[in-house]
């Protein structure tokens, strides 16, 4: 019998669990992957999507089983907070990037110091140049598709940053009509807009087909033209590493020396299981990685696990414009303004990206007309002029990471009688300061640049699925879960993967970010075991 | 500058001068050859997956053994780089390797014969201007008897009469027949395993592919594709309502014919015009079928359930609509093509259409980059025959529905180039020579014991 069960256990099939077993597999190392949900082909999901009451619901195409719920899983997360968090995740093979926008930014220098540069939150313990090759890595392991020769920070004049050793492996994708005319009227304003960068292939790459422009990215891309965590899966799992579906990890053990020893999981039906390994990786998202992590009294000598919990603050201004843009061809998002990423602001107010949203809005358009009390005749006429004029301008706003917002054991059990997450969270003033300012100035900005009739703001917080510091990474074991590496500072064959691991939020869709650290701590583990 | 110095340099001039209209003739016979030698896609067989260009290394996997392709970059350890000109003729006109050894018939040189000896000189001057790759060839794994190549002495008597054809005169067919090799896979073989008389480009199966009927016939052929029709297809893949390429013709496409001059492709298609219509495969393949339905967009009703949709059009549905259409018409330009009118659907084997699903379709044109995804990864064996038959009944020839196990077979196939076939094809006949050789054996032993 073998020493170990696999070189390499990891929790979680998500992008970052796939990323790593992937890697690992590659080098020729035996991974076991352990995943809490199904497994679920593209095909079922579009299928299940197509026959939906509500196809606005973009969790309601996947599965939520009472043993591995999902985002918006009735009574699963405990809210304890002044402010509800709306965790974004999903519980299958591939994880949570079935359904995204599939933005993959890199962070700028600035955003990994924070706190030396402008003297709020906290610094990454590694630097943007360190990082660099691995974001390209991660680049073209995802396949992203954007302009090279942007200034992604708006503070560049114009020229690339921040700096990159390599090229986007794709072109950008061309406009659509509504970002082309929109990105003139703005730079005309001068404001910032660029492509946002995403993971869309804009030319067939790897096993995906070129982008056709479904607008249907969430919830799920019906021909996989835009990356999803399952692909790494396929591919590590061809290179020999073995899936478990439907195994719920509940217990870590530690053993001499501070060693992780094995991990129990237990399936659907309750029963129970122990895998032994060299090393071990926690990729099982910003929720459920601390989770698992404080049921097992694991890495949290710094009393650090589950704090700092952060997402993008997300708001927005509904409004129709003068002239029609007609939204909702090519995918659902697109653009970015990026005026208020970086500067000098930052000490007092937040980061800021917005975007004006490309999602075919005829059924919000409806919904707000039948609100209205508009009937036929009238109904159809005014859902087709208002679609072709719907803009939806959304900010994302940088969250500081703050330890009261947290994620702790809830007394409540689910089925299989492990605890619920209890989530704390509420917003600072540091971040409420900042939405008011956009709301009394940029906000009727862009109203006036588009001749728009305001028809909403929505000020209240609203979840951009965008978890992050749960585990959190720094170069003090007093005070963080890992080391730049991922490497808990308690458990030296413990690795933690994700965006969880991030000490600063940014503005922009951290998965890059946690890509990028997965690969670059994937390699090194590779060595070691 | 001191005068010796420049005595040195005046002669140095000098050479260079007078070389100079032979490097000019040189570097026209390398352009030539480049051409000559991307008509014959010499480089869809000689390079390994990913490998560099030309560097050899592609395995032809069958029940025999396997053979690596060689390198024919001009290395001189491991590639052609010592082979003389008079070696490399032999080769391609007579399929004899440099140490004088018998070449097995994946390397087509029964089409190649044919190759004026002129155009030979040219392809061995644009192979000898690539950078030498320096990467020993992988050894042919070949079981016994099939290692013994002195057996194709055998196979040629039965099956190699090389033609002349003239390359001016009868350019069109030259293109076919020489360079492109296109009967190789597009001609059914008899029982000798060679070109059957009478049936020449009527069709057949390579590598699990039916490679189609591309006689003049208008029924079973392409008798009803004008010559802009044949040298859009072979330039782009596409021809919308009536075919795109995939498989080894999509490779054949975006290796060879998307880069060959206008007038060799007009040569070409015009000949194909002329070539004796054959009565074989389905007729109409390419005009088979129409819309189904409304084609009604899918978001807003209940797609599938509760229709008792059989699993085929569940399948269909969700996997294939969302690009070919709920009715079947595609996009309109043909790089999103409609599913009836179209030669695959249309077809009377189901093969082509099972193989586009589970490998999916890549074809990089400088026309357009047409993709689609494999399905072999999210579809067992009975999804694949079930998404098969439903597409093939609903939009183009119901005949000869797929099996599960020929699904299956098609699934563990490693899709190899078109050359392979044509391996397999010797194989067999080897088999059958040994057999006839050992059978004559036991005779000759028997009588001999008889009369002692």
């Amino acid at each position: 019998m073998a020493e170990y069960d696999a070189d390499v256990i990891v929790v979680g099939s998500g992008v970052m669990g796939g990323l790593t077993a992937y890697t690992l597999a590659l080098q020729g190392k035996s991974v076991i992957l352990l995943e809490a949900g199904p497994r679920v082909p593209r095909w079922k999901t579009v299928e299940r999507f197509r026959n939906l009451v509500d196809v606005t619901d973009y969790n309601a195409p996947y599965p939520d089983l009472d043993y591995a719920p999902r985002q918006g899983s009735v009574d699963y997360i405990q809210h304890t907070g002044p402010v509800k968090f709306g965790a974004g995740f999903l519980k299958l093979v591939g994880g949570t990037t079935w359904h995204w926008g599939g933005a993959t930014w890199r962070f700028l220098p600035h955003d990994m110091k924070l706190k030396s540069t402008y003297g709020v939150g906290r610094d990454f313990p590694i630097s943007y140049e360190e990082l660099e090759p691995f974001y390209g890595h991660a680049e073209r392991e995802i396949g992203v598709n954007g302009n090279s020769a942007y200034d992604e920070s708006g503070r560049n004049g114009g020229k690339t940053f921040p700096p990159r050793s390599t090229p986007y492996p794709m072109e950008a994708q061309t406009f659509n009509y509504m970002n082309k005319t929109m990105q003139q009227t703005l730079d005309g304003a001068s404001y910032w807009t660029i492509q946002e960068p995403n993971c869309r292939a804009s030319r067939p790459y790897a096993e995906r087909p070129t982008c056709v422009g479904n607008n249907n990215c969430m919830p799920i891309c019906p021909i996989g033209a835009q990356y999803s965590g399952d692909r790494h899966v396929t591919r590590a799992e061809k290179l020999g590493a073995k899936v478990i579906p439907g195994a719920v990890v509940y217990k870590i053990d530690k053993g001499p020396g501070g060693k992780i020893t094995a991990v129990h999981y237990l399936t659907p039906e309750g029963e129970t299981h122990q895998l032994t390994a060299k090393a071990f990786v926690m990729a099982a998202h910003a929720l459920e990685t601390p989770k698992i992590l404080l049921m097992s009294d694991v890495a949290n000598s710094s009393d650090q696990v589950g704090r700092n919990l952060m997402d993008h603050l997300g708001f927005n201004l509904i409004m129709t414009s003068k002239d029609a843009l007609w939204p909702g061809t090519g995918p659902v998002q697109q653009n970015a303004i990026l005026n208020d990423r970086d500067g000098p602001q930052r000490s007092h107010y937040a980061s800021l990206k917005h975007q004006v949203g490309n999602e075919a809005p005829n059924v919000p358009v409806a919904r707000y007309l039948l609100g209205k009390g508009v009937l036929q005749p009238q109904l159809d006429e005014q859902i087709r002029h208002m679609s072709a004029r719907w803009m939806n301008f959304n900010t994302n706003l940088e969250q500081l990471p703050d330890p009261v917002n947290r994620i702790k054991l809830s007394p409540k059990k689910d089925k299989l009688g492990l605890p619920k997450p209890d989530v704390y969270y509420s917003v600072g003033e540091y971040e409420a300061r900042t939405q008011a300012k956009v709301i009394n100035e940029t906000y009727p900005a862009f109203q006036r640049l588009f001749g728009g009739t305001v028809l909403s703001i929505v000020s209240d917080w609203q979840p951009q699925d965008h978890q992050m510091g749960t585990c959190i990474m720094g170069d003090d074991a007093r005070t963080s879960v890992v080391d730049k590496d991922c490497r808990s500072w308690d458990h030296s064959n413990l690795f933690i993967m994700g965006t969880q691991t991030l000490p600063a939020s940014s503005s922009v869709n951290p998965t890059l970010t946690g890509a990028a650290l997965t690969l670059r701590a994937a390699a090194i583990l590779a060595k070691e075991v | 500058m001191g005068r010796s110095m420049m005595k040195i340099s005046v002669a140095l001039a000098l050479v260079a001068l007078s070389a100079a209209p032979a490097l000019a003739q040189d570097q026209s016979e390398i352009v030539r050859g480049k051409v000559l030698t991307t008509e014959g896609d010499c480089v869809a067989c000689h390079t390994a997956p990913g490998g560099t260009p030309f560097a050899g290394g592609l395995p032809f996997k069958t029940p025999m053994g396997t053979i690596y392709s060689p390198n024919i970059t001009p290395d001189k350890d491991t590639g052609i780089g010592t082979w003389t000109d008079a070696e490399f003729l032999r080769a391609l006109h007579q399929g004899i390797g440099k140490n004088g050894e018998h070449l097995y018939p994946a390397f087509p040189y029964t089409s190649f014969a044919a190759i004026s000896d002129g155009d030979v000189a040219a392809i061995k001057a644009y192979l000898f201007s690539l950078k030498p790759v320096h990467q020993q060839n992988t050894p042919n794994e070949m079981v016994f008897p099939y290692n013994i190549r002195s057996l194709m002495i055998g196979w040629n008597l039965l099956n190699f009469h090389p033609e002349t054809i003239d390359p001016v005169t009868e350019r069109g067919k030259y293109v076919a027949d020489a360079l492109e090799h296109c009967a190789e896979c597009h001609s059914p073989r008899g029982l000798t395993m060679g070109v059957e008389s009478g049936k020449y480009l009527a069709g057949a199966t390579v590598d699990g592919w039916t490679a189609y009927n591309i006689t003049s016939d208008p029924d079973h052929g392409i008798g009803t594709w004008s010559v802009d029709d044949i040298k859009t297809y072979l330039k782009t893949g596409n021809l919308p309502g009536k075919a795109q390429a995939a498989g080894p013709m999509g490779e054949v496409i975006v290796n060879s014919t998307s880069h060959m001059p206008d007038a060799d492709l007009t040569a070409l298609a015009e000949y194909l015009k002329t070539v004796h219509g054959q009565a074989d495969g389905a007729a109409g393949r390419s005009a088979m079928g129409g819309p189904v339905g409304s084609g009604e967009a899918l978001t807003g009703y209940r797609a599938t359930q509760g229709k008792g949709a059989s699993e085929g059009e569940v399948l269909f549905t969700a996997a294939c609509s969302t690009c070919h259409g709920t009715g079947g018409a595609g996009e309109g330009s043909g790089v999103l093509p409609s599913l009836y009118h179209n030669s695959v659907t249309g077809a009377d084997t189901p093969n082509n259409l099972a193989l586009a699903v589970l490998n999916g379709v890549k074809r990089g044109t400088a026309f357009n980059d047409a993709s689609m995804p494999a399905f072999r990864d999210e579809f067992s064996d009975e999804q694949v025959a079930a998404v098969t038959d439903y597409v093939r009944k609903t939009f183009g020839n119901a005949a000869n529905p797929i099996t599960v196990q020929q699904v299956s077979d098609l699934r563990n196939d490693v899709t190899p180039p078109a050359a392979i076939s044509v391996l397999m094809r010797w194989a067999e006949i080897a088999a059958g020579i040994v057999a006839v050789l050992v059978v004559l054996a036991i005779v000759i032993l028997v009588l001999r014991r008889r009369r002692v």
